[in-house]
């Protein structure tokens, strides 16, 4: 005997798996089953075989209830303990609730499965089965379409109602494709109709590809979806289960732009500091190259008498100190190239040798005093240079606005590198005013800052980097008072 | 304490900065004395008493205005010049007077300027 079942609206489904077997095929299942099962989405289970899932040991009695055989009659709900197999093959011992449904004018058998514990007396009643069927159904966070060979749609859950913007009563029979932009209508019926046409009832069906809604106010939507295919009497029915993902792609949007924001107004900002200490380091040569010619040029107008060695040696100064420019503008073009991050194989030595390099004149500017410490020189790091003394500028950067106000006999920041079993740490420590509890909460959110001038970018940005490199950026409090930032990232192997 | 002759006090710590201009005063006949350190040349004013400090601003440990200002309270009547590469106002000392000269300058204009200065200090009796 088969009951048509209606789908009620039923505030909440109990967190039963529950799976929809129409000839021994998953039509439907829900997140629980899936979870019980070993999948990751319902989606995965759909088009399925139930006998895939079931142990052909413990299981034979429930599988000559599922699987397809005209001659099989439930009389009522059957409850039956059964082992089945999960996709990732350990075994599930379940008791399972079977009953036959009539589903969408389709025969179906409704599986509710229960993991077997000591107290496995509580039987459904086939009332409740029913209700946590329409539930299911009722309460699916997706939308859940069904429609007949002809593309008309039979079933609407509240979830579809609310997707789409129509009332269930008014789509019903209704052709389908009012729901699609219409530029894809054509092609989507021949797309469904292919799928009808396939073979493949003993592979998944379920699909995933990105589509357009259209909802009744005439905005379109993006959509996934998985769809499913079952056979009654000869016609194909279809139930495709609809997820809106617009609120997520906005999101991947606007964290796309904020990246891009960020990266752009670091680039700014850095090229901004860079230049003015670029444009110091220019001056001294220039002013260098500037009074040697002036030099020079008092030897010819007869104003000075130079020996021949010290001219060969203005000349060569003035040469040397051409070059130097010309050495500065070139570090400045490869900082500011727009350059894909490489990774390579790096000696944390000469990683600070660089970051030495390029901080000391920054250092020099604010009368900081820069120590550095370096445990292991040839450890070797998997990075990007750049980046990572990117990472390590910004720091002392900081650092340096730190110790600003103390007085010169403490301004001093210590950069010290360490490894730990297979990490390489490179901590930069000053004895600043450090950070506040308060403070610290925020300091890797972008736009926050405590400078007047500053972007909130540098440390944000920093982390970013680290992450990259499978590292970590960290804060503490340096002993005695400032902070501490420590860069921590795996070890390659130490160069021999 | 005066030196026989007006004396001009370079300090850079660039060496080739510090070393072209004591080639270029020399050629223009000035006394010239170069340090690369604050330190040193505030410690060089025990025994030489200079007519003009031409400093750069931007050194380690001591900056030039900084320097300047230790020559003034230390009581040393010279002319003072502060020399910088960067694009940004120097906080100048406000007690006393010092020319601002951005890198690069022009050196004949510079040799000029220091030579004006040494003469107006010579006829008082530097």
């Amino acid at each position: 005997m088969t009951r048509q079942t209606n789908i009620p609206t039923v505030p909440s489904a109990p967190d039963i798996a529950l799976l929809l077997v129409e000839r021994g095929k998953i039509v439907l299942a829900n997140q629980a089953a899936a979870t019980l099962l070993g999948a990751a989405s319902a989606s995965v289970l759909h088009g399925r075989a139930v006998g895939d899932f079931l142990s052909p040991q413990r299981s034979a009695a429930l599988a000559s209830l599922l699987l397809p055989n005209e001659t099989t009659t439930l009389e009522d709900t059957t409850h039956i303990v059964s082992s089945f197999h999960r996709l990732d093959g350990t075994k599930v011992d379940c008791l399972a609730g079977v009953e036959a449904l009539t589903w969408q004018d389709a025969s179906v058998v409704m599986l509710t499965l229960r993991v077997v514990d000591e107290t496995h007396d509580e039987r459904m009643t086939s009332q409740e089965s029913e209700s946590q069927l329409a539930a299911f159904v009722a309460s699916a966070m997706d939308a859940i379409i069904s429609i007949d060979a002809a593309f008309r749609i039979v079933l609407f859950n509240p979830a579809a109602e609310q997707m789409f913007g129509y009332h269930s009563a008014d789509v019903m029979a209704r052709p389908l494709d009012f729901l699609l932009p219409e530029r894809f209508r054509a092609a989507h019926e021949v797309h469904i109709k292919q799928f009808g046409a396939t073979g493949e009832t003993t592979r998944r069906m379920g699909i995933k590809t990105a589509l357009k809604g259209l909802r009744a106010n005439g905005q379109e939507f993006p959509l996934e979806a998985s769809i499913s295919k079952s056979q009654i009497a000869g016609q194909h029915r279809y139930t495709v289960v609809i997820r809106d993902v617009s609120a997520r792609q906005q999101r991947e949007e606007e964290l796309r732009l904020a990246q891009d924001q960020i990266t752009h107004m670091a680039r700014l900002s850095t090229m901004g500091e860079i230049a003015s200490g670029i444009s110091h380091e220019i001056n001294q040569p220039l002013t260098a190259i500037a009074t040697y010619a002036q030099a020079l040029e008092r030897f010819m107008t007869g104003a000075a008498e130079f020996e021949r060695s010290e001219m060969i040696d203005i000349a060569r100064q003035i040469t040397q100190q051409s070059l130097r420019a010309g050495e500065i503008i070139r570090r400045l073009k490869a900082m500011i190239r727009n350059q894909v991050p490489k990774f390579e194989l790096l000696r944390i030595g000469e990683v600070l040798t660089d970051v030495s390099a390029l901080a000391e004149m920054d250092a020099r500017l604010h009368q900081v005093q820069l120590k550095f410490r370096i445990e292991k020189p040839d450890v070797q790091v998997l990075g990007n240079a750049i980046q990572l003394q990117q990472v390590l500028i910004n720091l002392i950067r900081n650092a340096i606005d730190a110790v600003a106000d103390l007085p010169a006999s403490r301004r001093t920041i210590e950069l010290r590198q360490s490894c730990e079993s297979d990490r390489t740490h490179v901590a930069v420590i000053d004895h600043g005013p450090g950070v506040s509890a308060a403070q610290a909460q925020d300091l890797f959110r972008a736009f926050f800052t405590t400078k007047s001038h500053g972007t909130g970018l540098g440390l944000p940005i920093s982390r970013t980097i680290m992450n990259s490199h499978r590292g970590e950026l960290t804060q503490s409090t340096t002993p005695g008072g400032g902070a501490t930032f420590v860069m921590s990232l795996p070890s390659a192997e130490a160069a021999v | 304490m005066s030196a026989p002759q007006p004396c001009v006090f370079v300090i850079d710590d660039e060496e080739a900065i510090r070393r072209s201009l004591a080639l270029l005063l020399r050629t223009a006949g000035l006394n010239v004395r170069i340090f690369a350190s604050a330190a040193e040349a505030l410690a060089a004013t025990d025994s030489i008493e200079p007519c003009c400090v031409l400093t750069d601003h931007y050194m380690p440990q001591m900056s030039g205005s900084e320097l300047l200002k230790a020559l003034h309270d230390k009581g040393i009547a010279a002319h003072f010049l502060l020399m910088s590469g960067q694009d940004e106002d120097i906080p100048a000392p406000a007690e006393f007077q010092a020319e601002l000269i951005r890198k690069p300058f022009d050196p004949d204009h510079l040799t000029k300027i220091l030579l004006r200065l040494v003469a107006e200090t010579k006829r008082p009796g530097c």
